[in-house]
């Protein structure tokens, strides 16, 4: 259930990276894709009923670590690239003074 | 000596951070150039003389990272495909770095992401962790967002956002597609992966496709397959000269390289005849859009998608001659690829102008310029005696059991030749155009080409002609050191039947331009240039990609 509610997820996130004319809204559905991943991945290490891997006396079902470990690098590369994005936006403000894409593209288009 | 991989990804990055420091104390620029230079060269004397006896020896290097031991910890595995993809990278790497010395006044900024695309394309190809492949993939397109939008150029801003966009998207499904494998076999590690998460292994075959297909989506948009490809005829055409060399002729390359790096680990053997079909259409579909383009770097940019065809066809057929064929057709296009950017480059950086139409009599101007030009396009459309000839024998020779492929790639290689005539007509003199259309262009504005330019371009054209003049040696090394295996028979490319292919490919592809240059076939040009897919539907296309992909694997 709860795998089929993160790829529902991250359908919504590619959804909105498509369909959207706004690029802001590009970017947040970029987002909302990578977050769906994040849980993806916390699942695939998760197990009902066991605790977290600090190994003390009497604990024995443990939880997978190591893909929380790599969900906090690829946050982090996800943050990376949401400001690199804003930044992106910013100077396609400055240039072309719209945020819709189509109206950017016909801009740039050649001649 | 276990260390160099190591330091084969430290060494930019060190350089990158000591140039950021530096640049807080108010030095003269020429300390930044000095010390990526120098960064630069000790990498290549590393390759060059430490890891060369590894090839001779057939070993892998392998260093533990943190010193855990595979299964658990991250390593660096330097075998001999990542030896000659380091290897021809760093070389690239040089000679875009000396070109860009005077092309323009770069700031700091722009050698620190150039060293850090540099340490990032290292450790994509020495990794085998897929995670850790994931991490450096990031590490280099995010340098080369930056690196594309350096000249703050609307254009290039728009090309840069489009590509993070695409590219992003892309990375989402790796890594979803690392997430599928973990789940499957619990492990990172690449060599661990391909022992447990296999079908023999008992995981289940639907997982199996999921997985690969996400995997060969996500790099596969580096990697410019076909559906795949729209971001980069404008990232490349707008980024600056040096970074386009480096973006054309090593990362599209070193992505393909990770691809062929895991199909082979994974022993997804069903996949290979998959690239035969996606390699023939990416070397037909782009080459008609760069015969329509009117941008000379726009042109070049689409036939690398092209030429990455030829080697991911080749790739396909999977025999010892074919792998070879496409190893050696990899290294020629990034020569010659990066010799006709850095002499469009050197055009712009004369003219100030980079449309075909306005560009007309430069031979005069710039004869030099012209010469190295007509090299690489005889490399590129394989014209004997250069380079691409040799290649293009291999893979056409190894190509012959699957009629229909070949033809695509025949009629590909008759494109590049029209689109390549198209392109050496701005040296000649073209009275007719040079009344009407030169506008702002005046002969006499010429600037003259610094010499720091004009080195990488002389060194490229002596390489393109030796190793079209003595294929022998490279053919050997890299069938028996990079692929250990043997070529069954025993080859020979210049023979009177491949001479004469390649004069019928030249013959048709100038008659292809002639009827290009008639008003008809410019008004055909005219509207083929004006149906680029924008940003909504590139991304759609993925998607599509994606899913035919999935499909395909199950009807094989």
């Amino acid at each position: 259930m709860e795998f089929y509610l993160t790829f529902l997820l991250f359908l919504i996130g590619i959804w909105g990276m498509i369909t959207k004319e706004n690029l802001i809204k590009k970017i947040m559905g970029l987002n909302i894709a990578d977050s769906a991943i994040v849980l993806f991945f916390i699942l695939i290490g998760h197990r009902q009923g066991s605790t977290a891997p600090i190994m003390e006396k009497g604990i024995k079902d443990v939880v997978d670590p190591l893909p929380q470990a790599l969900m906090l690098t690829a946050i982090v590369i996800g943050i990376c690239l949401t400001a690199l994005a804003l930044t992106l936006v910013l100077k396609i403000d400055k240039e072309y003074r719209t945020l819709n894409i189509s109206e950017i593209e016909k801009l740039s288009r050649d001649e | 000596m276990n260390s160099i991989p190591l330091f084969l990804i430290i060494i930019s990055l060190f350089a990158a951070c000591l140039i950021l420091l530096i640049n807080f104390l108010k030095v003269p620029s020429i300390l930044t150039k000095l010390i990526s230079l120098s960064s630069i060269i000790i990498i290549l004397i590393l390759i060059g003389f430490f890891t060369a006896s590894i090839l001779i020896k057939k070993q892998i290097l392998i260093y533990n990272l943190g010193a855990w031991k595979e299964p658990l910890g991250i390593s660096l595995h330097m075998d001999g495909l990542a030896w000659f993809s380091s290897l021809f990278g760093t070389i690239i790497a040089l000679f875009a770095l000396i070109y860009s010395l005077k092309e323009k006044n770069y700031s700091f900024k722009f050698y620190f992401f150039f060293l850090i695309l540099l340490s990032g394309m290292q450790g994509v190809i020495l990794t085998n962790d897929i995670f850790n492949m994931f991490v450096f993939f990031e590490i280099l397109s995010i340098a080369s967002y930056i690196l594309i939008a350096y000249s703050r150029e609307n254009k290039a801003i728009k090309a840069s956002f489009d590509y993070l966009l695409i590219s992003s998207l892309g990375m989402s499904l790796f890594l979803l597609g690392i997430g599928l494998i973990y789940q499957g076999c619990g492990s990172l590690s690449l060599t661990e992966i391909g022992k447990n998460f296999n079908i023999k292994a008992g995981i289940s075959p639907s997982m199996f496709r999921l997985a690969i297909s996400l995997i060969i989506v996500g790099i596969g948009i580096k990697a410019a397959f076909v559906p795949l490809h729209f971001w980069l005829p404008n990232a490349h055409a707008y980024a600056p000269t040096p970074i386009s060399v480096l973006l054309s002729a090593v990362m599209i390359k070193i992505s393909f390289l990770a691809i062929w790096r895991i199909i082979n680990t994974l022993e997804a053997i069903n996949f290979q005849y998959f690239f035969l079909w996606i390699g023939s259409l990416t070397a037909l579909i782009p080459v008609i859009w760069a015969l329509s383009q009117t941008d000379i770097k726009k042109l070049l940019a689409y036939h690398s998608v092209s030429q990455m065809g030829f080697i991911i066809a080749s790739f396909g057929a999977g025999s010892a001659l074919s792998l070879t064929g496409s190893l050696y057709h990899l290294l020629n296009h990034s020569f010659f690829k990066s010799l006709l950017f850095f002499s469009a480059g050197a055009v712009i950086y004369a003219t100030g102008i980079r449309d075909l139409r306005k560009l007309s009599g430069l031979y005069k101007k710039m004869p030099y310029v012209a010469i190295v030009s007509l090299v690489g396009a005889l490399s590129i459309t394989g014209i004997p005696p250069f380079n691409g000839f040799v290649s293009k024998t291999l893979i056409t020779t190894s190509l012959k059991e699957y009629p229909l492929p070949s033809f695509f790639i025949f009629l590909a290689s008759v494109g590049t030749v029209a689109s390549f005539t198209k392109l050496m007509m701005i040296f000649l003199n073209r009275e007719k155009v040079t009344q009407k259309n030169l506008g702002n262009f005046s002969p006499d504005k010429i600037r003259k080409i610094p010499k720091t330019m004009i080195y990488p371009l002389i060194s490229l054209s002596i390489i393109c002609l030796l190793s079209g003049i003595f294929p022998s040696w490279i053919i050997k090394g890299i069938s028996n050191f990079i692929l250990l295996k043997d070529l069954a028979y025993p080859l020979k490319v210049y023979s009177p039947s491949n001479i004469g292919k390649s004069l019928t490919i030249l013959g048709l592809g100038i008659f292809l331009y002639l009827f290009i240059s008639t008003k008809r076939g410019k008004q055909i040009s005219l509207a083929i240039r004006k149906r680029e897919f924008g940003l909504n539907n590139s991304l759609l296309l993925v998607l599509a990609g994606l899913l035919v992909f999935i499909i395909f694997m199950k009807i094989l």
